[in-house]
């Protein structure tokens, strides 16, 4: 674990407004992260891991705080000039894959290279597929690839583009035990070569434990952040 | 109930669920009822103003003299009359020649209606009734016009010349401008023997117009059927102008056909707002159920606010059809009538019929499934029911086709044309689907954006192909109207050799002949060769009477109504070929025979070997089919659809008629001609020729016209289609910014899609158009049309425009969705 802090949560709040009353839904997060730490967030349902993933990305804005990137307060920055500082740096997977279903598995991989521009895009989606073992599979439509192969593709998806920052939404809770306990190896494996940080919303104690770090969310507020010992 | 059935439907409104589905049926309502409302006040101009389109109350027309013992009767019987000659002539103004319809008319004229003049152009109009003095003239401004005249200048008229004293500002008995061919000139009856325009056999159109109260014209109608005569037609209020009529039967065939083909695609569309509005209904008829509602009351409940629905988009459609119908008025009622009444409320029943006939067939179907939804859907969410099912097809197709035969009869042309128009719709479908599926293995060749936009049209391949065929219809509608309105008409013309014939001369007596072929051997210029021509009435097909009842072909009614015009000859004449029997020898002269164009024998129904008997000033001939005779009519020259053996005629009253190619430069000779031969009357063919192409040219205007709505439908087909998509775009909007794309390469990538939604749609359009202006050309106009690339650019421009704006328009909301929502979807 290195110790240079490359995302940082300072203060941040989150209100929704539910009628008439304000709806909290996280309170006062102050939480850094360093450059190729794993991460987890844990917690139970509406606990608030997903608003807190969405607000770390730039997906979203805080009612209050900030949030700065590589140094960056990205809370300052339109929607458009977010997505331009997250492209090629940031990836997602989801719990439940996204991927887009008239594409076959290798569009749905070179699309995420070619919006970037990268050069010798066909290839590195090759290559990457075949990393997560389907190479035999490039040309079928996410409905002819079973849960776990869609979620491997969702993961060559992310790691095409080399990103230095990946955010995971409970990227086992669609899948059964054994083809999550795949996803995660693949997930680490990948993850050690190419030396991004990651961090994970999840429920899986498995998954949780590979990481560095587990940070627990309770009512919007953070109860409880240590270190794994492994 | 009817309060609960009120509360849905303000909810489903507010809720925008009804939005699409009013548009679709106010569109299609609209688009029927703009056609109506125009037929209907044209309609009851005809029956309401019949007798001042007759300027009488009962009209004896004829093309001899008005017989003496009618003009007896008449005095009997106390009516009022008035006494007309109507037939076309020349006149000259320094070195122009204008063909004019000259009427003669006395001091009783008009009986009914008012005839208005001024005393220059633009004056104040003022009623007149009578005749000009005589050596003066009432002409139309028309003919001021043309020939740059002003009221004082003098005109000559056959042999005499006459001093323009009134300008004719309405005629009652005028019909529109569609069977006008030449500007009006009156004259008084006493001028008419010093202009020697009347010879034997020149064709002449005699009217007695008579007026008297309801009953003595009754009982002097009933008189005259009775007792009719030869070469004798009778108008009455009943019977009306038959020339109009018909003329306006044509126009209400044709333009309901248009609106209806924006019907059959709105059919569509409001089919697909409906399975839509249905789908979105299936949460509340669960819960609906779950807590104990019935079936039948469930699907009361939709059927009332169906109804009210029904009722209330009607009535937008129908205000909207009456708007529109002005449009429509403006460019088509000047070519059959002008000061149309205000409509009754015919048209708004028809458009109430329409859209209910389109709820029933294409709404009510879905919610009849819907009922059916199991209530355990309130637990087993996302569980998809079917609310199709095959007899929608029948209900479907059932629908249109009552609609269809009731707007259009069940004559075998209606039908065809529907099944020509299904037939078009489902061909346009199989291509549009059949040209996506061969697109896809382009997607790797393509740019990304393009790939993108491929892969999106070729997932949907149903939605995509319905709107290629929607769009695809309405483009190549309007291209095929431009292409015969331009090139169709263009080329005919150009098609002609350059000696084609472009002159026709009538009403050259015989005994003029040598000393008119003279004239041209003077002047240097090719003889014409002349032709005569007698008339006579059809009056028994193998020795039994014809009745006009009897025959449903319009032109079978008009032959019959009519008289014919008999020519005869030795030889076949020139471009003329047998089609069936034989023609007769050099010693066969004098024989009672006859010979006839296939399409006349073909609609009175008469074989080679048949009898027929004609009344010729008088006399009858009875005579026998020898054959049936093929006929170049785009030749030009004089052509007869009868002709008779030489010898069988030469004792009636003959006219002698001919066509000649004349010079530019030689067309001064004309106006010597007519000089010289006062009663000769010249028409000049390209002003004929003018003449049809502004009459299609406001045909053409008029279904572009209505066209509009296919297009609107086109649109709406769109946007319900884009409407069934939006949750999924809307997705991948987020999705694709999470993977860091911009939303100028979200609105690219959507953009290559509907680009090439309008370039597949115009590029079949496109070529749909040419191929049948290509079969129209060489099928119906009989020419060689150039093929050309030019109409399926334009098609693919068109739809790559009107696609792409309306596209951009419908999904630019979509594409700003946050890309925090890629989270929130399970």
């Amino acid at each position: 674990m290195t110790s240079v802090p490359f995302l940082q949560a300072n203060n941040i709040n989150k209100t929704l407004k539910s009628g008439d009353k304000p709806l909290r839904i996280l309170q006062t997060i102050n939480l850094e992260f360093s450059a190729g730490s794993t991460n987890a967030i844990v917690g139970a349902s509406g606990s608030g891991k997903t608003t807190l993933l969405g607000l770390l990305a730039g997906l979203d804005l805080p009612t209050s705080g900030s949030v700065v990137f590589e140094g960056q307060d990205i809370t300052q920055l339109s929607e458009d000039q977010r997505a331009i500082l997250r492209a090629g740096k940031v990836a997602f997977i989801f719990q439940s894959f996204q991927l887009l279903q008239h594409l076959t598995a290798y569009e749905n991989v070179l699309l995420s290279l070619e919006i970037l521009n990268r050069p010798s895009a066909r290839q590195v989606a090759t290559n990457i597929l075949e990393r997560v073992g389907l190479g035999e599979r490039l040309h079928h439509y996410p409905n002819q690839l079973s849960g776990g192969e869609q979620q491997r593709c969702a993961i060559a998806r992310a790691f095409a583009t080399d990103p230095v920052l990946l955010f995971a939404d409970e990227p086992t809770g669609n899948l059964d035990l054994n083809t999550g306990r795949n996803i995660i190896e693949l997930l680490f494996e990948i993850n050690q070569e190419k030396n991004t940080t990651l961090v994970i919303a999840t429920h899986d104690v498995t998954l949780a434990e590979r990481c560095d770090r587990v940070i627990e969310l309770s009512g919007g507020e953070v109860i409880s952040d240590s270190l794994n010992a492994n | 109930m009817i309060k609960q059935a009120l509360r849905f439907l303000y909810r489903d409104w507010r809720a925008g669920e009804l939005g699409l589905l009013a548009l679709a049926l106010i569109v299609s309502v609209a688009s029927i009822t703009t056609v109506s409302f125009f037929t209907n006040r044209v309609e009851l101009a005809i029956n309401q103003q019949s007798n001042e389109l007759l300027a009488a109350d009962l009209v004896i027309s004829s093309s001899d003299d008005i017989q003496p013992l009618r003009i007896e009767e008449t005095k009997q019987r106390s009516l009022t009359t008035s006494q007309l000659k109507l037939f076309r002539s020349v006149i000259v103004r320094n070195d122009q020649v204008q063909m004019v319809e000259v009427k003669v008319t006395d001091e009783h004229y008009p009986l009914r209606g008012k005839l208005m003049v001024s005393d220059k152009q633009f004056g104040a109009e003022y009623a007149v009734q009578g005749k000009p003095v005589s050596g003066e003239v009432w002409v139309e401004p028309r003919l001021l016009q043309a020939l740059r005249l002003n009221v004082g200048d003098n005109i000559t008229l056959g042999a005499k010349t006459f001093t323009i004293s009134r300008v004719i500002e309405y005629e009652p008995d005028r019909g529109g401008d569609f069977f006008r061919m030449a500007p009006r000139v009156m004259m008084a009856e006493d001028d008419l023997a010093d202009t020697q325009l009347i010879q034997p056999g020149s064709r002449v159109n005699n009217r007695m117009l008579i007026a008297g109260d309801r009953q003595q014209i009754t009982a002097y109608a009933r008189h005259l059927e009775k007792t009719q005569q030869s070469g004798e037609e009778f108008i009455s209020l009943q019977t009306g102008r038959p020339e109009i009529r018909f003329a306006f039967e044509r126009a209400d065939f044709f333009l309901n056909i248009v609106a209806l083909i924006s019907v059959l695609l709105g059919s569509i569309a409001t089919a697909m707002a409906a399975q839509r509005y249905t789908r979105r209904h299936i949460d509340t008829v669960a819960i609906l159920r779950t807590n104990g509602v019935t079936q039948r009351r469930i699907f009361n409940l939709f059927l009332l606010e169906m109804l009210v629905f029904a009722l209330l988009v009607s009535l937008v459609g129908c205000a909207i059809g009456y708007g529109a119908q002005y449009f429509l008025t403006e460019i088509m009622a000047e070519l059959i009538l002008s000061d149309l009444p205000q409509p009754d409320l015919t048209p708004v029943v028809v458009g109430a019929v329409t859209g209910f006939i389109a709820l029933l067939g294409f709404v009510l179907p879905p919610i009849w499934l819907l009922k059916k939804t199991p209530p355990i859907l309130v637990l087993r969410r996302g569980e998809k029911i079917s609310l199709f099912s095959k007899s929608f097809v029948v209900i479907f197709v059932g629908a249109i086709f009552v609609l269809w035969v009731w707007r259009l009869g069940q004559g075998n042309v209606a039908q065809y044309i529907l099944l020509g128009a299904i037939g078009t719709i489902a061909a346009l479908f199989i291509t549009a689907r059949l040209v996506v599926y061969l697109l896809q293995p382009l997607r790797n060749l393509m740019g990304v954006s393009w790939r993108y936009g491929l892969a999106n049209l070729s997932r949907r391949t149903d939605l995509s192909s319905l709107q290629i065929t929607a769009f695809g219809l309405g483009i190549m509608f309007i291209i095929l109207n431009s292409l015969i309105r331009t090139e169709l008409m263009g080329s005919w013309r150009a098609s002609m050799p350059t000696d084609t014939p472009n002159y026709f001369f009538t009403n050259v007596q015989g005994d003029q002949i040598p000393a008119v072929q003279q004239f041209f051997v003077q002047h240097n210029m090719p003889q014409p060769e002349f032709s005569p021509m007698t008339r006579g009435r059809l009056v028994e097909i193998n020795g039994q009477a014809v009745n006009v009842e009897e025959y449903e072909d319009p032109r079978a009614k008009r032959l019959i109504l009519r008289d014919f015009n008999l020519s005869w000859s030795e030889e076949l004449p020139e471009g003329n070929n047998i089609i069936e029997g034989r023609w007769w020898q050099a010693d066969e002269a004098g024989k009672p025979y006859i010979s006839l164009d296939p399409s006349i024998a073909d609609a009175l129904r008469i074989k080679v070997g048949d009898t027929l008997k004609f009344n010729v000033a008088g006399s009858i001939l009875e005579l026998t089919l020898l054959n049936t005779r093929g006929v170049d009519w785009n030749s030009f020259r004089v052509n007869f659809f009868s002709i008779l053996p030489h010898g069988l005629l030469d004792d009636f009253p003959t006219n002698w008629v001919s066509s000649l190619h004349v010079d530019d430069k030689n067309a001064p000779v004309m106006v010597e001609l007519v000089r010289q031969f006062p009663n000769i009357t010249i028409i000049d063919v390209d002003v004929i020729i003018s003449r049809i192409r502004t009459l299609m040219d406001r045909i053409a205007t008029a279904v572009e016209y209505l066209l509009g709505f296919t297009l609107i439908i086109g649109i709406i087909i769109m946007l319900t289609a884009m409407q069934a998509t939006q949750d999924e775009r809307r997705h991948e909007a987020a999705l694709l910014h999470t993977l860091g794309a911009s939303r100028k390469w979200i609105l690219r990538s959507t953009l290559a899609e509907f680009a090439l939604l309008g370039l597949v749609a115009g590029a079949i359009a496109g070529i749909a158009a040419t191929i049948t202006g290509d079969i129209l050309a060489t099928q119906v106009f009989k020419f060689d049309f150039h093929l050309t690339i030019l109409p399926t650019v334009y098609g693919m421009l068109a739809g790559l425009l009107v696609v792409s704006t309306i596209g951009f328009i419908g999904t630019y909301k979509v594409l700003r969705q946050p890309p925090i929502d890629t989270f929130r979807r399970a």
